[in-house]
């Protein structure tokens, strides 16, 4: 860390934290009510726990990314941010539209359109706190060093503020509606964030492997080429059963099914760098969540959204439990562990440790990971059950639900692993180790 | 051969092609239209089509052996998928 | 970053090509792209085949073949304008851009034709499983002229080498699509 105001990341980095707990703890109650189903019925109803669980996810994620943009950001551009009081500001914002949108499901309040649940007054603020936010780092960047990697991580940002505005459109037509809804939904998760991941893992190659910028440039160029060539056309494949024009079955097929190429270049990309630049960087455990990122969004994202994005299979498949473990696997792949690569490897560094509890972070690591593996297993084979017996066979849902007993009890148990890493990820990057605690302490005495 | 003539039979011989595949599609001497036969004429032009255009339009006769078989792979592949989904009608119909 | 993305001599593999190597990633795409859809096409003329012959026997060969032979001409030209570029006769290699650009409108206004001529039958896109793909992919295939013929005004402008090669890589493969959805879609007719 050279600059002083890449320091302002850490209030977003344990807002991501926290938050991220919070996400992961609603996920476990709800796979309780989904096998004991009348668990907390009066108090939190189904629907309003999995509003938190969706809505704490994406939040804390886009906390993460603004955080991984006010670290990376100064460093790239060599220059202090623009406005850390903004910054901080904008935090605290942000922090408050979260929680007010989260007592208010609690009351009942909200729009009902999933991950768009926010009452109007907290989506203009967040529109608000995006805007800080974009002010802020564009204003560093314009004024700093401009790199491939600051280019694309703002075109990603910027796009993520644009698309959202279309949450503030609500047409009373249904199929306008889910048009438009998709347009934040996949052009996010597929389109721009995607660059923001592809800007971070380069970052972070950078850093790590020591392999030379020009090289990792061309690379991310490679990326978001073949992302953006992919993902927008591929939206198609969220057009075809909702009343849109049946063209769209060939479009979102042959478009989504290449979305598995910037996925797999990703793969090739930090395999490539590590293996070429050598692994002597001392945070292993930064290193692993890297190489973890982009091999478990290849298969949630490329091998498990490419099992049902062809127009014929969906037909079958659509709304099944396949859709929630490609969803569960896709989202911890590329996003959770994209924001954990950042905050595991730029947290010693804002805090002036060595790299600390990199086991204990690594335990984590295959804990969460195998967490969500079995999870995803478990959410597949319910799924094709599920597909075979209520969409073949033509069995209604309910009864279907009880055949699936089983693969629910056995995402209930994976949900808790998955909560027992999370535990010490969170506990592995904000506790110091107890050696690390001995030797600051030592570093104290000596100075005294 | 010139640079000039080197173009100027490349487009010749696309010309005569495009005429060929014309011909083997509405059937003439020898060769009835929609068969098997004509099918494969039109794959087989295709694919010299594609490679005078890759060679010498696009100068990929001066790139590395490797792109060029990527470029022949990839295009011979697509044609003969083409080709063979294509004939299954034409086969079935011949066959009874 | 643009000086940067001129520098093809990091571009690995990639670099061996002519012109910018990311229009090759572009012209890879898009033949897979192509590629998939025509295989679709195929697919589809086998699962219903009394549609398609119908549907194919209502395209018009000639039209067809005379927009290919327009196409084949403009690449032809297009390769010119890199020859006489290549030799440092700027306004020899505008001539052909324009000769080129004249074929590419060409086209276009054939096509037009033909889908005015189709729609005035009442054959629009929803019509059945045949007219969908031909409209998807020749509709496809179309927005890529009209961005090819932009791309060769803008080169035509800014007439380095490199940005007439790479200009001109994206027409040819414009042109090169077109030589597999030419026999696919008009001549492959069933029996
Ligand atoms: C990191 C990237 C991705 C994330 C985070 C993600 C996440 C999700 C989520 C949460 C859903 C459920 C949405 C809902 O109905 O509420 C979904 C649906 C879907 N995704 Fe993805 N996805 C990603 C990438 C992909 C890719 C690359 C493909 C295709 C190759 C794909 C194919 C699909 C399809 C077809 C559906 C609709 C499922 C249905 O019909 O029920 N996804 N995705
Ligand atoms: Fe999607």
């Amino acid at each position: 860390m050279k600059y002083e105001s890449q320091k302002v990341a850490m209030y977003y980095f344990a807002g991501a934290l926290a938050l991220f707990v919070a996400q992961v703890l609603f996920g476990v109650l709800m796979g309780t009510v989904v096998v004991v189903p009348n668990f907390l019925s009066e108090l939190l109803p189904f629907n309003i726990m999995r509003m938190v669980h969706t809505n704490a996810l994406i939040v804390w994620l886009l906390m993460g990314f603004f955080g991984c943009a006010y670290y990376l950001i100064p460093e790239e551009a060599e220059r202090e941010l623009h406005s850390t009081k903004l910054a901080i500001i904008q935090f605290w914002l942000f922090l408050f539209g979260a929680a007010a949108a989260v007592v208010g499901y609690l009351f009942r309040i909200h729009e009902g359109r999933e991950f768009l649940e926010q009452p109007l007054w907290i989506k203009l603020a967040i529109v608000v706190v995006a805007l800080m936010f974009l002010y802020n780092v564009s204003m560093t960047v314009l004024k700093g060093r401009k790199t491939a990697i600051t280019s694309v991580l703002l075109l990603g940002l910027w796009g993520i503020a644009v698309f959202f505005l279309f949450s503030l459109y609500n047409p009373s037509n249904l199929v306008l509606d889910k048009m438009f809804w998709w347009w934040v939904v996949h052009l996010w998760v597929e389109g721009v964030w995607e660059l923001v991941m592809a800007s971070v893992l380069a970052f972070l190659m950078i850093k790590m492997t020591g392999v030379d910028r020009e090289v990792v440039e061309k690379w991310l160029y490679l990326i978001i080429a073949l992302t953006l060539f992919t993902g927008i056309l591929g939206t198609g494949h969220h057009y075809y059963w909702i009343g849109t024009p049946g063209y769209w079955q060939w479009i979102g097929s042959i478009f989504s099914a290449l979305e598995v190429f910037p996925f797999f270049a990703m793969v090739i990309f930090t395999f490539y760098m590590v293996w070429k630049g050598g692994r002597t960087h001392p945070n292993k455990a930064a290193l692993l969540w890297s190489l973890g990122c982009s091999a478990f969004a290849f298969f949630g994202a490329g091998v498990w959204g490419f099992m049902h994005t062809l127009a014929p299979i969906n037909y079958y498949t659509h709304g099944t439990q396949v859709t929630a473990a490609h969803g569960h696997l896709a989202f911890y792949g590329a996003y959770v562990m994209l924001n954990i690569a950042m905050f595991t490897y730029a947290m010693p560094n804002i805090l002036k440790r060595e790299p600390y509890n990199q086991v204990l972070n690594m335990w984590g690591f295959w804990i969460t990971s195998g967490g969500v593996a079995f999870m995803t297993f478990a959410l597949t084979f319910a799924g094709v059950v599920q597909t075979h017996l209520q969409r073949v066979m033509g069995m209604n849902f309910m009864e279907v639900q009880e055949q699936l007993g089983l693969f629910y009890w056995l995402r209930l148990g994976a949900g808790v692993a998955v909560l027992v890493g999370t535990i010490l990820i969170v506990w592995s990057l904000a506790v110091p180790g107890s050696r690390q605690k001995a030797a600051s302490q030592a570093g104290l005495a000596a100075a005294e | 051969m010139t640079e000039e003539r080197r173009l100027f039979r490349a487009w010749l011989i696309l010309m005569s092609l495009t005429l060929v595949s014309l011909l083997a599609a509405f059937g003439g001497e020898g060769i009835e239209g929609g068969s098997a036969l004509s099918l494969a004429v039109l794959m087989g032009t295709a694919f010299i089509k594609t490679r005078q255009v890759l060679d010498h339009f696009l100068d990929l006769r001066e790139a590395r052996a490797g792109w060029r078989a990527f470029f022949t792979l990839l295009l011979a592949g697509l044609l003969l998928i083409l080709l063979g989904v294509g004939l299954i009608p034409t086969l079935m119909q011949e066959a009874t | 970053m643009n000086a940067k993305l001129k520098d093809n001599a990091e571009w690995g593999a990639l670099s061996a090509l002519p012109g910018n190597p990311m229009i090759w990633i572009l012209i890879i795409s898009e033949l897979v792209v192509f590629g998939l859809a025509l295989i679709g096409f195929m697919a589809m003329r086998f699962l219903k085949p009394e549609i398609f012959a119908t549907g194919q026997a209502a395209l018009d060969y000639w039209l067809g073949g005379l927009n290919t032979m327009f196409l084949i001409t403009s690449g032809w030209c297009a390769a010119r304008a890199v020859h006489a570029r290549s030799r440092d006769q700027r306004q020899k290699a505008r001539l052909w851009l324009g000769g080129a650009g004249m074929f590419g409108a060409a086209f276009l206004v054939v096509k037009l034709v033909e889908w005015s001529e189709k729609l005035s039958q009442g054959h629009d896109i929803a019509f059945d499983a045949f007219f969908t793909l031909f409209y998807l992919i020749t509709g496809f295939h179309a927005a890529h002229v009209v961005m090819g013929l932009a791309i060769l005004a803008i080169v035509g402008w800014w007439d380095s080498l490199e940005n007439l090669k790479t200009g001109t890589a994206f027409w040819h493969m414009v042109d090169l699509i077109w030589l597999i959805i030419f026999p696919v879609i008009y001549l492959a007719r069933g029996l």
